[in-house]
């Protein structure tokens, strides 16, 4: 077995140790900073979410394996900034205005990491304007929207509209999510996607930008 | 009639957190998560602030609907754990710590579970005092109209008396705080102040008991 399947293996695993020192050892041996993140930490994180959507693996086996990608990223990214190595999209995520939810926001964050985004999460109780005014200045392509009240789900309109109205809406692909929204919900506002759960989130935000 | 219920007190049940991420005893990382929920109890004890309060009250023209007429007498109650613990769940998740934070945020959950049962009892003494039955519990959204939320929270003082706040969305801030509504009858002889489960939408919910 390569070092490079290792790190994928002991990732799925949940190892972040090993997972950190494989890391260290795979650039030491001058293997490439993208070939250690796609086809070790990322490719593993995709198998995981392969097995969690198959009920194979359940929530906190995804939470150890995201965790020790974390832990292999905090050694590999400064290398990943000198090779110029590009995230595969960026997404902003939040939680609407007026809603302090952020369990769920919190785990599609995880997922969009796992899936090669660079992720800007800015938080909770969030405005329109704000998830739009972030996209704008990171270039995003995903705006991600996160509602656990139907007192809050208007939020998502808003953003949208308000999209719209700048003449912003075609720039942006608009996923939203949470206990209350559905797919019906997500047409009626004009949302590009809705997803039920954060593995699905990362993979249908995945296929969109390569899509686009 | 006004009550502030400060004498709470939680102990965490290791194996129902777990379960309640989904994390079981055949489940490949069991002892890794039971080990770090050890390790995070201590703290998650220091940052949980159980405190709640009831309130004699209303039903008002906003909160009422069909079942729920203007002018049913209620007690309201508030019930929070602060906002020390949630934000220790979401510092966690930044980090990277993903295990971590899904725990705090699961052993919140349990102490909010228990606080709730807690002010049950502080309901069922202060609907007695008045002689008066409970004759249904309700919460928002599911039995209720969220507006309620606003309803309880003004006629219970919450803010001054808890340090909880509500957004335009009548959502009650900290996170982990919730809201129950008893809606009492003095020809009522019971006392019906658990959570009915065949009514919440909540079905993934580890401690429904419904089918």
């Amino acid at each position: 077995m390569s070092i490079i399947e290792e790190i994928s293996e002991l990732l799925q695993n949940g190892k972040a140790k090993k997972v950190k020192e494989l890391v260290r050892q795979a650039l030491e041996e001058g293997y490439d900073p993208k070939v250690i993140l796609n086809e070790g930490l990322l490719s593993g994180m995709m198998i995981v979410g392969g097995k969690f959507k198959n009920n194979e693996v359940f929530v906190p086996e995804v939470l150890v394996s995201a965790r020790a990608m974390n832990a292999g990223l905090t050694i590999l990214e400064p290398k990943l900034v000198e090779v110029s190595n590009e995230p595969i999209g960026k997404a902003v995520i939040g939680t609407v205005k007026g809603d302090l939810h952020d369990i769920g926001k919190n785990l599609v964050v995880m997922m969009l990491k796992g899936a090669g985004f660079e992720t800007y999460d800015i938080g909770v109780d969030v405005e329109a304007d704000t998830f739009i005014a972030k996209a704008e200045e990171v270039g995003a392509d995903i705006i991600c929207m996160s509602a656990l009240l139907a007192t809050t789900m208007a939020g998502m309109q808003e953003c949208i509209n308000k999209l719209q109205e700048s003449n912003l809406r075609d720039k942006y692909i608009v996923m939203i999510g949470g206990a209350p929204v559905n797919e019906n919900f997500a047409k009626q506002i004009g949302a590009d996607y809705y997803t039920p759960d954060a593995v699905t989130a990362a993979e249908v935000a995945k296929s969109a930008v390569q899509g686009r | 009639m006004k009550r502030k219920i400060t004498d709470l007190s939680v102990r965490f049940s290791e194996n129902f957190i777990l379960n309640m991420i989904d994390c079981t005893p055949d489940s490949p990382i069991y002892e890794t998560a039971m080990q770090e929920l050890k390790e995070l109890e201590d703290r998650a004890y220091s940052l949980i602030r159980p405190r709640a309060v009831a309130a004699w009250g209303e039903i008002d023209r906003e909160a009422s609907s069909d079942g729920i007429p203007e002018g049913t007498k209620a007690l309201f109650t508030i019930a929070t754990l602060g906002k020390e613990i949630s934000e220790w769940s979401s510092c966690l998740f930044r980090e990277g710590d993903y295990l971590g934070g899904m725990l705090v945020n699961a052993m919140a959950d349990e102490a909010l579970f228990q606080v709730d049962t807690a002010v049950q009892q502080a309901v069922i003494e202060m609907s007695r005092s008045m002689n008066m039955g409970v004759k249904q519990r309700v919460e928002a959204p599911n039995d209720i109209e969220m507006v309620s939320q606003r309803l309880a929270w003004e006629v219970t003082e919450a803010k001054e008396e808890i340090g909880v706040g509500i957004r335009s969305s009548y959502m009650l801030d900290p996170l982990k705080t919730n809201c129950v509504i008893y809606l009492l009858d003095r020809f009522c002889s019971e006392y019906r102040t658990a959570h009915n489960c065949k009514n919440c939408k909540a079905v993934h919910c580890k401690r429904r008991m419904a089918e």
